[in-house]
């Protein structure tokens, strides 16, 4: 952040512009929550979300001429990160933000409506957000680094890139992942547009990389979610523990599709984005289990390569009174699915839906009106992941308590709704999605799990704690909260 | 509610200044395309926040006619060659004013589009152009869909492209 303002301060010569997005709030939770109304924004983006600020430059190193077809060219970098000055845990401490862009781009060179893009690639790879979930279920090249064409032209605009993922998907244990990218979008006319798209990574096998991918060998998945794989292959070859399998090297792929529908200026419809998903989630690399003080690295491409997620999302901009009205209605279907797991609940075996309704009326050009509830349902396909009850049990089975077992709580679906009201100033007038707004906005929740928001409760039942466990499902907190694109 | 209604009624704002007499202007929009050497009028939302702006002030605003000026705009670039054709159209309007926007896509920036509408206001006597003041500013504007391009970035720039404007005048009525 500090360099990319002294970049601004520096770049006061060049022809510079500066941007970026803000949102900044206080919500006291006189229930002892952490701010949000719920855990995420399944139940709508609204009063479910952090705090978020990101600064974008982008410094013109050959200013485009309108009607001119000569080369232009500029660097773009943006940081942006998720705590602000009392506002948060980490009070805005710098550690939180980081770059999240950089890149050069030129246009007018070699091919006409052609730009060409070195550097960070997602801001650029995808068709679109929904808006109400702040979620964007078309993202590709999202970890990747690397080259890319963008190629648009009134009807039609393509892109294509190539570049690295390894660095954002394995950290530290780097190794290359070799990753490529398209999406292709057509305008039928002014009232729709289609797109198709995908992405494939290749992690290759090196042999004696221990960061490339390796399997170790004949893992059982149950002792794998136990943390139990040495002790128990250290059980049945006591004192082998030298000979214990090496890990064999193999590859990796994953992959995902994205396809996009929008149509809208149809008398109150604004316009109607569906984006859909589905991908093969790119497999860990190793797990560490400690035995005996000594610590074993278990490779497990094998054990998490079989993970799939489907996702697929729509928003409807309806404007009911010109001035007066507006509704937005999104809707939202997740899947998750698997293969290697079949015996304990987690995020990749589950799915949910969910709907939400936002209504904003106007007062005045500069005073409004919002209300926006939601229903969700989260349902866990490996059995039970959710305690209803202040009293519930931890791990179970089949609903029965046990020390043993792999299942948690006593259901296995989350059921939450949301509602939220509140006072609106927007100074530059109507619209959902027109910013700056200042918000004054109550919000309250009801799921079927007990205190199911960001907490530091006591959870536990032992009788001789000096804290209880609570029964509480209905939630509620009063915000205000300033939010501006810039 | 009662605070509420009371902010939804309340208006707000000194007035602005006005011109002694009603004063003719005649009012030329330059809205440029960068990846087209296509020149054309602001759009409606556009043209009519600045009418308001000089109407406010006791100015008649006239527009001229985009078949008077386009094509020669398309040919000239500079404000100045311009600003003396719009003046060589201006007979009975003591003021001419130029208006030339040019809007250009950024990035989808948390969820929305964001462009950069590059703005130069320039205002005259139409016997006069060496008097004529310019006031140039970027207007970020953010918009939700894709499908919006540049006529909607130019439209989004209107609140901000009718403030700016308003110093203009005010700048201009008070030293008359």
């Amino acid at each position: 952040m500090l360099s990319l303002l002294l970049m601004t301060g520096l770049c006061q010569a060049a022809d510079a512009d500066v941007g970026g997005y803000v949102r900044v709030m206080t919500r006291p939770d006189f229930q002892g929550g952490d701010g949000k109304l719920g855990y995420w924004n399944l139940y709508g983006r609204l009063l479910n979300e952090s705090p978020w600020a990101s600064l974008r430059l982008n410094i013109d190193v050959l200013e485009p001429e309108p009607g001119s077809d000569a080369v232009w060219s500029r660097v773009v970098a943006q940081v942006e990160g998720n705590s602000i000055w009392a506002t948060d845990a980490g009070s805005g401490g710098l550690g939180n933000y980081r770059f999240t862009q950089f890149y050069a781009e030129a246009g007018n060179i070699g091919l006409p409506g052609v730009t060409w893009r070195i550097g960070t690639l997602w801001q650029h790879a995808q068709f679109g957000d929904l808006g109400l979930y702040d979620l964007r279920p078309t993202q590709i090249l999202f970890e990747t680094v690397g080259g890319m064409l963008d190629y648009r032209s009134d009807r039609l605009g393509v892109m294509i890139g190539v570049g690295d993922s390894g660095y954002r998907l394995r950290e530290g244990g780097y190794n290359t992942v070799f990753t490529g990218g398209a999406l292709a979008r057509l305008s039928v006319g002014t009232k729709a547009e289609l797109g198709l798209g995908g992405e494939v990574r290749y992690e290759p096998r090196v042999a004696d990389n221990r960061y490339a991918p390796h399997a170790t060998p004949d893992l059982d998945y149950e002792d794998y979610v136990r943390g139990e794989i040495v002790a128990s292959w250290l059980e049945e070859h006591p004192g082998q523990a030298i000979n214990f399998p090496d890990p064999e090297p193999t590859s990796a792929t994953s992959y995902k599709g994205v396809a996009y529908v929008g149509f809208g200026g149809l008398g109150p419809i604004v316009w109607n984005n569906l984006y859909a998903g589905f991908r093969r989630v790119h497999p860990e690399a190793t797990t560490i289990e400690s035995v005996d003080g000594v610590d074993y690295t278990l490779y497990i491409t094998d054990l998490t390569d079989q993970r799939y997620e489907l996702l697929i999302g729509d928003e409807l901009q309806l404007r009911l009174v010109p001035d007066r009205l507006d509704v937005v209605w999104a809707g939202l279907f997740g899947r998750h699915w698997d293969g290697d797991n079949e015996i304990a609940p987690s995020d990749h075996a589950r799915w949910y839906a969910s709907t939400v309704l936002r209504v904003q009326g106007y007062l005045s050009h500069t005073v409004h009106l919002l209300v926006e509830t939601s229903l969700a349902q989260e349902v866990s396909t490996n059995g039970n992941a959710y305690r209803l009850h202040a009293d519930s049990i931890f791990t179970s089975t089949d609903g029965v308590s046990d020390a043993r077992g792999l299942e948690y709580g006593d259901s296995d679906t989350r059921t939450t709704w949301q509602g939220k009201a509140g006072v609106v100033l927007n100074p530059l007038g109507p619209g959902v999605y027109v910013r700056p707004s200042l918000r004054l906005l109550y919000g309250l929740q009801y799921s079927t799990q007990n205190n199911a928001f960001g907490n530091s409760f006591v959870e536990t039942l032992d009788q001789y704690d000096e804290f209880d466990a609570v029964e509480r499902h209905w939630h509620h907190v009063v915000a205000l909260e300033a939010e501006a694109w810039f | 509610m009662l605070l509420l209604a009371v902010l939804a009624c309340a208006t707000t704002g000194t007035p602005s200044i006005q011109a002694p007499t009603p004063l003719p202007t005649l009012v030329a929009t330059a809205a440029g395309e960068l990846e087209t050497r296509a020149i054309t009028q602001a759009p409606e939302a556009l043209l009519s926040a600045m009418v308001e702006a000089l109407e406010s002030r006791n100015l008649q605003p006239e527009l001229l006619a985009p078949e008077v000026y386009l094509e020669a705009f398309t040919r000239q670039r500079t404000t100045g060659h311009r600003l003396r054709h719009l003046a060589g159209q201006a007979t009975g309007t003591p003021l001419v004013l130029l208006v030339e926007a040019t809007p250009r896509y950024d990035a989808q920036l948390n969820g929305l589009y964001r462009w950069v509408v590059q703005v130069s206001l320039t205002l005259a006597p139409a016997d006069d152009l060496e008097l004529a003041q310019t006031n140039s500013f970027a207007v970020p504007v953010f918009l939700s869909f894709h499908h919006e391009r540049e006529e909607e970035a130019l439209a989004a720039a209107a609140p901000v492209v009718q403030r700016r404007l308003g110093h203009l005048l005010d700048g201009y009525l008070g030293g008359l």
